[in-house]
């Protein structure tokens, strides 16, 4: 299932980067231009491209700050989701990183989390991201795992090219999730 | 805006999607009436969207009369040209 990734209005250009890092990772992620575009707008492009829904970026001081995650309802974007970020590490600001030659299926699996990680933040990425439960050994070259880390304060969430076993996505630290779902 | 229709085009040669695209994307400055007109193209599906928004019935009615009328001049065009 498709999603549209766009940034809010006049975004920075680490935002920028971030919304590219992360379209290029997984697979099923359409970048679109946000330009002067409404939530109207974005819903009549949701249904030209057939899609589930809208990952917003939304930035403080010119940093990712949250994503917002809209769904269709009752003929409106409605907010389903926001997952608050502290802070996120664009792929070349990672060591030893590499940027996948095509987007890849995300997989969560049974090495995918280390430490207490709480659950309302693996099923609200699971949604948002439509990952496999579990890994499919005849696709694995093809698969990016996603790597849940217990650090602190926050929730490190990084991509991990299951052929390769390095690095292949942007890293987000996520401070919370707010559910709006009814 | 109350009403809304899409016309969504598939199956057709890259070349006359492209030229439909660019024949109603100035239709998209203009707004009488209140009707909004917005057209996309998905590249890698070779589909072309148009979304057509109004405020009443009969004026979306007509707008999308006018969308098709040119959307068939231009393939008239094309076809006579190819000829």
């Amino acid at each position: 299932m498709k999603l549209i990734v766009t940034t809010s209005r006049e975004p920075s250009r680490r935002t920028r980067s971030f919304v590219k890092d992360l379209t290029s990772t997984i697979n099923g992620l359409i970048k679109i231009s946000r330009g002067k575009r409404t939530l109207k707008d974005l819903l009549n492009i949701v249904h030209s491209y057939d899609c589930k829904g809208v990952l917003m970026v939304l930035e403080r001081a010119g940093n990712p700050s949250a994503l917002s995650y809209y769904v269709e309802r009752d003929g409106n974007l409605d907010r389903m989701f926001l997952i608050k970020l502290s802070s996120i590490k664009l792929i070349r600001e990672i060591s030893g990183a590499q940027r996948p030659s095509s987007p890849c299926k995300p997989v969560v699996d049974n090495a995918s989390i280390e430490g207490d990680i709480p659950t309302d933040v693996v099923d609200v990425i699971k949604t948002v991201l439509n990952a496999a439960n579990g890994l499919d050994t005849r696709n694995a070259g093809e698969a990016v795992r996603l790597k849940f880390k217990h650090a602190g304060t926050y929730v490190s969430l990084t991509f991990e090219c299951v052929a390769s076993g390095r690095i292949c996505g942007p890293e987000l630290r996520i401070l919370k999730v707010v559910s709006n779902a009814i | 805006m109350p009403y809304k229709i899409l016309v969504a085009i598939n199956d057709v040669n890259d070349d006359l999607l492209n030229t439909i695209y660019n024949s109603l994307k100035p239709e998209e400055q203009v707004r009488i009436r209140g009707v909004k007109l917005m057209v996309m193209r998905i590249s890698n599906e070779g589909r072309l969207v148009i979304s057509i928004e109004a405020n009443k019935l009969n004026v979306l009615r007509a707008a999308l009369h006018s969308t098709l009328r040119l959307i068939k001049l231009t393939v008239d065009v094309i076809d006579s040209l190819m000829l």
